[in-house]
């Protein structure tokens, strides 16, 4: 058995660790209304953060469909 | 004329329309026998949100006059079917699953009721549904009027939803067709959960007038069959131009099976991982087997993915911001409270909040991701991937639970419910196979308005395969 890891392998194992560690760690489901409107304003929130990373030309218009 | 035996429940419109005409039935003892059977089945999966068996009778009356005479409608003349309960019936109560909304009469009727009563089909029954079809996201199958949509095949799983009902009723032979909606996943996912064949048209082919609105760029129609020759029947009559729907796409729909490409002609984009590494260990089985089957189709099977977009966040920011507007008056009545999904009346509060430069920066890079999605189809006539990854959840799972295994690398054609809906393109989900004792269902997505090859492709699909024809247990 080899005892030593390559760089890709390392790097493989790393990612799935920390994708393990995040599902382990996912949020809770809320007990109370107060808990559920933060954790929605939460999920807003992300997809905002989300959203913000795409690089988004001047001239892209909204996908409305709007007949006069 | 012998009565009808139990044959007729699970038969196709096509071989029911034919016994009609052939008077070896007639319209009031369908309506009857549709009737009392979704009466008394339909409580057992909480499938039944209004049984409309006297309304039907009165419809069938006239059908079977009109056979006498020979007049006659087309395929759907003197066929049982069942709507969703955001369609409006004139008179009758329409719920949209909610509590709040329990005691809500329209004095009209919705365009595909009108449509479908003109061409002679018999509405049998209102059909249960998530409340408020999901509206931002619901943890628990729970979350509607009438409880728990339970899966014909298990009544310890969920039926999927939010169009519960519909895919109940067409699974246990409850009704021979049944209509539903589609906002992100509400057609596809109980059509895939309960084994039956299911057709999500392209944005704006179906009038949504008499509907209720969840997200005005993204609902949409759709019918829930035994057969993908089914739904393009229902599609015909169901489709067309209505100025009473602002999204309505001006066009109608022929069903022209006669006319289909060649299969050999046919390029089909998929990713492999979605069948394997993606899919949940129980169903990759029968997604593997369900490849090899449109691969034997002679299609051209390519590989391909989705180009990369945040999908998920896309459809939920547009779908949050639209429903905290339909129902702000819910919101500010406090009667949002009265909703059964503690998730759900969150997630309309939180809507409220979305700023406008972040619904607006969602809805410009839908523009953009739905651009480079039709790039695809350049190379491509249609993609297939599993319609969900996995077979239903038990009931009282969350539904929002995280998986407990690491994402793999590529994504593939996992996000293409959500895509395909922000695209507007129309889809078919057809049952191909089980996961245990569950069925599990794979999905044909086009360009806009491809629906017809889409149908094609599936009738060539179940033509080789039985699974459309499989009956839950207890219920053959």
């Amino acid at each position: 058995m080899k005892d030593k890891m390559t760089r890709r392998q390392l790097a493989g194992v790393i990612l799935t660790a920390t994708a393990t560690v995040a599902a382990q760690t996912a949020p809770s489901i809320p007990s109370n209304p107060a808990e559920e409107l933060e954790a929605a304003r939460g999920q807003n929130g992300r997809s905002s953060e989300a959203l913000a990373k795409v690089a988004l030309p001047t001239d892209t218009e909204p996908a409305f469909h709007f007949n006069a | 004329m012998v009565g009808p035996g139990s044959e007729i429940f699970f038969a196709g419109i096509s071989e029911l329309n034919a016994m009609l005409r052939a008077k070896q039935v007639s319209a009031l003892e369908l309506a009857r026998s549709f009737g009392r059977r979704l009466e008394s089945l339909g409580p057992r999966y909480n499938a039944l949100a209004l049984p409309l068996t006297e309304h039907a009778i009165r419809a069938a009356h006239a059908v079977d006059a009109e056979v006498k005479r020979g007049r006659l409608r087309g395929p759907l003349q003197g066929i049982p079917y069942g709507a969703k309960d955001l369609l409006s019936v004139a008179g009758q109560p329409t719920t949209w699953g909610a509590r709040p909304y329990a005691a809500q009469v329209f004095d009209y009727d919705a365009t595909v009721v009108k449509k479908l009563a003109n061409t002679g089909a018999l509405i049998v029954g209102k059909l249960a549904m998530v409340e408020l079809a999901g509206g931002p996201g619901y943890r628990y199958a729970s979350a509607s009027l009438t409880g728990p949509g339970l899966n014909p095949w298990d009544t310890a799983r969920w039926s999927g939803g939010s169009s519960s009902g519909s895919a109940i009723a067409v699974a246990a032979g409850l009704a021979t067709f049944a209509i539903g909606s589609e906002t992100s996943g509400s057609i596809l996912t109980p059509a895939a959960f309960c084994g039956v064949t299911a057709l999500r048209p392209t944005y704006g082919l179906v009038s949504r007038y008499g509907a209720m609105p969840l997200s005005w760029t993204l609902d949409k129609l759709g019918p829930f069959c035994r057969s993908a020759e089914d739904c393009g029947l229902v599609l015909e009559v169901i489709a067309g131009s209505d100025r009473q729907d602002p999204g309505s796409a001006g066009k109608s729909f022929y069903y022209t099976p006669q006319y289909a490409r060649k299969m050999s002609e046919l390029r089909v984009g998929f990713a492999a991982g979605d069948f394997t590494e993606w899919a949940d260990e129980s169903a990759r089985p029968a997604f593997q087997q369900a490849l090899e089957v449109v691969r034997g189709l002679g299609v051209q099977l390519v590989e391909t993915r989705l180009p990369d977009f945040p999908y998920g966040s896309m459809v939920g920011t547009i779908i949050s911001a639209d429903a905290a507007s339909v129902f702000e008056p819910l919101i500010a009545s406090g009667k949002v409270d009265q909703l059964a999904d503690q998730k759900q009346i969150a997630g309309l509060k939180a809507g409220l909040e979305i700023p406008a430069n972040v619904y607006l920066r969602a809805m410009r890079i839908r523009r953009l991701a739905t651009r480079e999605i039709f790039k695809l189809f350049s190379d491509l006539d249609v993609l297939l991937a599993p319609s969900r990854l996995g077979p239903a959840p038990a009931i009282g799972e969350p539904l929002d639970r995280h998986p407990d295994r690491p994402a793999p690398p590529n994504p593939g054609l996992t996000s293409l419910i959500a895509a395909g809906n922000l695209a507007g393109m129309p889809a078919l989900s057809l049952p191909c196979g089980f996961a245990g004792k569950l069925p599990v269902g794979i999905q044909l997505a086009g360009l806009p308005f491809s629906e017809n090859m889409l149908l094609a492709i599936g009738k060539e699909f179940q033509s080789r395969t039985d699974w459309h024809k499989r009956k839950p247990p207890g219920l053959g």
